[in-house]
């Protein structure tokens, strides 16, 4: 387990210094001027042409990559273009509300898409079984932003919820009320996939040779269901969950700009649509991060779950 | 075909006064998208305590669903109807769920085909024996691990304390079968029933594990239903045997007399399919043709397409279990074979 470890850790350095290079020449290819952003409508030619000097944006393109690695390695991400702020502590600032958004949605979405596909796998062909299936259909169908903008809409007619911002740590009495309609819009994300993949895989387990095992041993419905078929079926589901994370990442992004939620997302936003390069590609550098970790952590996970992965290296 | 199949009911061969299992008429349908299925149709089953009667018979002549519908294991697609099936006593087909959970694993268990999915993947054999003891036993859970070890122990596993902290990948075919065994014999139940279990397993282990489920049968007066299609396992195991063929029981009798003078023409097609049985020199007799499709039972005896020696009644009759020789009942409309086929032109 600690080869594994350490391979996934090499593995991610390589994801990482691609997220760099992609983030960069994303960034190179927009036609956004940020020389021409910073100098604003009145600056002229001269003023335009020193900015970007300073900005180290004159030289070649292999050169500016370069630059830009040496000074992230030393943890400096360079400040904003547009007020001068660091771009580290806008995102260390920024994070903290992303995650707790991101975490909202999971803690919600995930109990809930198991029990639905749980709920599925045990009345296969039923009405309920149906029902589950064209839920997740929907959530699988259908896009973020147009739940988001429906609930903000819903919202703002009846006045239940708070439909902008953050009011705090979302564990405060302020805080919960506003990010119940983004971690609403957001777990959907999550709750499709959950739910259906829990209907196939648990669906498999009960007619597996140990399920049956268990059942001849004496054991009730609950222990059969839970203990010993969701026990095995519960790989392929967190995998399943890793790879969501990234859509969820994704969806972040666009439920942060919907609702106005100061994380990541909503930087990185702000960042593309003003010409901010440092601070968007801080933000997707921090997304791509996120998502390193994530995965190494369901692989963790995974393992613990499958005793048979253990034994492999 | 809604007449009744018995003209005679067989004694058992030894007159026990209580035999442990009963069963009569017993008939398991399906329901399926193609319409019903019938899996079973009116099969008759006694077994005495601690008697090993093997169920034999092809894939698809409804042994192992015999044994699934025993244990009360069927999926709720399956419909069951009998005269009577009684376990120890215990009338089974009004039996609710929760109480035949008591009964599952204590007074009867299974062991299966396929060790190496018939033990939970992800949990340790030591905790799945464990279990097996408490979901019965209210005992402390260190209580419990010994009597597991103890178990392990008693199925010929080396080091069964380090095999109990094993998972199942961890070990061989052979030693999860053992283990297996260990965890259907942990609460001493009356019947075991054992599902082809030396199948899947090498041909040097499948003695040692035939040698084991007897021994240990023997040593807790355990009845063994032992379902195989290999005739040599027969021979090793069973004293008497029950022929299985498209859902229908053909023949019964004491596995000696089964051997030397079978009452049906399918038995005596499977001693014909076994190399060895034949005399040297002998030419094989394979049975011809295939099991038929279950949704298209041949009128009649179910046999009779593939039988060498139908005739008229065959084709329209179903044939009744007929009592041949004391103990020995075949379901053939020409038995006894010898007196008929000689008197033949």
């Amino acid at each position: 387990m600690p080869g594994r470890l350490a391979h996934r850790l090499l593995v991610s350095i390589f994801v990482l210094l691609g997220v760099l290079l992609v983030g960069f020449l994303m960034l190179q290819v927009m036609p956004a001027d940020p020389a021409a952003a910073i100098a604003g409508a009145q600056g002229t030619d001269a003023e335009i042409e020193t900015i970007r000097r300073h900005l180290g944006l004159d030289k070649p393109v292999m050169v500016q990559f370069a630059l830009y690695l040496s000074r992230v390695v030393q943890g400096d991400l360079g400040q904003s273009i547009i007020n001068n702020a660091s771009v580290f502590t806008e995102i260390t600032r920024a994070a903290g509300p992303t995650l707790e958004l991101m975490c909202a949605a999971m803690i919600w979405s995930l109990p809930l898409g198991l029990s639905l596909g749980i709920t599925a796998a045990l009345r296969r062909g039923g009405i309920l079984d149906r029902v589950v299936m064209a839920i997740s259909v929907a959530g699988v169908s259908i896009p973020v932003f147009w739940v988001g903008l429906l609930l903000v809409q819903l919202a703002a007619s009846t006045r239940a919820f708070p439909i902008q911002g953050r009011g705090g740590a979302i564990w405060t009495i302020d805080g919960l009320p506003h990010v119940i309609l983004p971690a609403t819009a957001l777990g959907l994300i999550l709750l499709g996939p959950v739910a259906r993949m829990t209907r196939t895989t648990l669906s498999d387990a009960l007619n597996a040779d140990h399920v049956r095992t268990a059942r001849a041993k004496g054991a009730g419905p609950a222990r059969v269901v839970l203990g010993h078929a969701l026990r095995t079926a519960l790989l392929p589901i967190i995998t399943l969950v890793g790879l969501q994370v990234g859509a969820l990442m994704g969806g972040a992004v666009v439920t942060e700009t919907i609702f106005a939620w100061p994380g990541v997302g909503r930087l990185a936003v702000n960042a593309i649509t003003t010409g901010d390069y440092p601070m968007a590609q801080g933000a997707i550098l921090f997304l791509a991060l996120a998502f390193i970790v994530v995965n190494i952590a369901v692989d963790i996970l995974s393992e613990l779950a499958d005793p048979r992965l253990r034994s492999r290296t | 075909m809604k007449h009744s199949p018995r003209e005679t009911m067989i004694a058992p061969q030894t007159a026990r006064p209580e035999p442990l299992l009963v069963v009569r008429g017993l008939s398991v349908t399906f329901a399926t998208d193609q319409g019903p299925l019938k899996a079973l149709d009116a099969v008759d089953l006694t077994l005495a305590p601690g008697e090993t009667l093997a169920v034999v018979g092809e894939s698809g002549s409804g042994k192992s669903v015999l044994s699934l519908a025993l244990m009360g294991l069927l999926p709720p697609t399956a419909k069951i109807e009998a005269d009577a099936l009684t376990f120890d006593g215990r009338d089974l087909t009004g039996l609710r769920e929760p109480d035949f959970r008591t009964l599952r694993g204590t007074a009867m268990s299974m062991i299966f085909q396929e060790p190496a999915t018939a033990l939970n993947p992800v949990r340790r054999i030591g905790d799945q024996i464990v279990e097996a003891i408490r979901l019965h036993e209210d005992i402390p859970a260190p209580k419990a691990r010994a009597r597991a070890i103890e178990a392990l122990a008693a199925t010929g596993i080396p080091a069964p304390a380090e095999r109990a902290g094993a998972f199942p990948h961890q070990l061989s075919g052979g030693m999860r079968q053992r283990a297996l065994i260990a965890m259907a014999l942990v609460h001493r139940p009356r019947l075991l029933i054992a599902d082809e279990p030396t199948t899947a397993l090498d041909v040097t282990v499948q003695a040692q594990i035939l040698d084991l489920i007897r021994d240990l049968a023997r040593e807790t007066g355990t009845a063994t239903l032992f379902i195989t299609h290999d005739m040599g396992v027969v021979a090793e195991m069973a004293d008497r045997v029950s022929v299985f063929y498209a859902g229908r029981l053909v023949e019964t009798a004491p596995a000696p007399a089964l051997f030397s003078s079978p009452e049906h023409p399918y038995t005596v097609g499977l001693l014909g399919s076994m190399p060895q049985m034949n005399a040297r020199g002998a030419p094989m007799l394979p049975i011809r043709g295939t099991v038929p499709d279950p949704r298209l039972m041949p009128p009649g005896c179910h046999f009779h397409p593939r039988c060498p020696f139908a005739a008229g009644a065959c084709r329209t009759d179903r044939p009744a279990l007929r009592e041949i020789r004391p103990g020995q009942a075949s379901a053939c409309h020409l038995a006894p074979l010898i007196e008929t086929l000689e008197a033949r032109p």
